[in-house]
């Protein structure tokens, strides 16, 4: 999940931080990353997908190494 | 609600951050959309595996964004409010506290705790203009009558400035009870609109520089000086409220 993450890119690993770590809401990270809060939305909405993706990759890898 | 819209929606959904009617809207329709109710599902189980990592380092440009904001802020002159929410304030010092290596449980609290205050300096506010008998215990706006008055009623003197000739007249004041502890709050006027000043002991945590808060209309600045908290709530516009708090502290002589 680390790797996922760190995998992300810059502009989207930062929403997550400041939302899933600092638990901030939309306007305060909107403030401090100064985009407009429909982009923080987005930017959520993107960096959430590519680690479901990338969870899914990893829970089939390891499904197979245990067949 | 379609799933279309419901899709569109669903991060805002769990990150709590909906209004009331379209968050009903949304529960309603998970009810009966198995596929929808997946999705949020999905993202339950990325916010449990990702908050389990425990802490993930900022990236470069978010800590140097976050250092010019600190500059900036320190830069700011007294009585220039940053537009900022004093939250978004303190989750930039958190972060730059937090990615020294410091842990920053100790200042999530405190933010939580501050919200928390601010929340309760409104509603002690709100209560006291319910009834002119609320505001006021002593009515004088002579502060050589105020001041004294809290003599035996609070373990601390209260300084009591006169701002009738800046428009911001001394009408009097009361003990209210605020967080945890008694409190000195002295009524101001401007026009029709009432301002109270609550001043109490300072917290060893608290810190000099001004913050604002802006909820359900009203406005509240606090600061710290000479080991005194000062928190000034009005619904009286963002601006004249500052130049008030400027005022008191040019008095009084503030950060």
């Amino acid at each position: 999940m680390r790797t996922a993450l760190r995998k992300l890119p810059q502009d989207l690993r930062e929403i997550v931080v400041l939302r899933e770590f600092e638990d901030l809401s939309y306007q305060e990270i909107s403030e401090i990353v100064a985009v407009p809060v429909g982009t923080v939305t987005s930017r959520l909405s993107r960096a959430r997908a590519l680690p479901k993706t990338l969870l899914v990759e990893n829970d089939n890898r390891g499904r197979r190494n245990e067949m | 609600m379609k799933c279309e819209e419901a899709h569109e929606l669903l991060d805002a959904f769990h990150d709590g951050e909906l209004q009331l009617a379209s968050s009903a809207a949304m529960e309603r329709h998970l009810c009966t959309c198995p596929s929808c109710s997946a999705t949020l599902d999905g993202h339950n189980t990325l916010r449990t595996r990702v908050r389990r990592l425990g802490r993930m380092p900022a990236p470069a440009p978010l800590v140097a964004r976050i250092g010019a904001l600190l500059r900036e802020e320190n830069r700011l002159p007294t009585g220039t409010l940053p537009v900022r929410s004093w939250r978004a304030l303190a989750a930039s010092h958190l972060l730059a506290i937090g990615l020294g290596g410091v842990t920053v449980l100790g200042f999530v609290h405190a933010r939580h705790a501050h919200t928390y205050t601010m929340q309760e300096t409104i509603d002690a506010h709100v209560r006291s203009l319910l009834d002119e008998r609320t505001l006021m215990q002593i009515v004088s706006s002579d502060s050589h009558n105020v001041r004294p008055w809290f003599m035996g009623k609070l373990d601390f003197s209260p300084a009591v400035v006169e701002l009738d000739k800046e428009g911001f007249p001394l009408l009097g004041a009361r003990v209210d009870y605020l967080a945890n502890r008694y409190v000195a709050a002295l009524v101001y006027g401007r026009r029709k609109h009432r301002i109270n000043l609550f001043v109490s002991l300072a917290d060893a945590r608290s810190t000099a520089a001004m913050t604002s808060t802006a909820r359900h209309g009203y406005n509240v600045l606090e600061w710290q000086t000479d080991g005194l908290s000062y928190r000034a709530v009005s619904d009286l516009d963002g601006a004249e409220l500052a130049q008030f708090s400027e005022l008191v502290q040019m008095r009084r002589g503030g950060p």
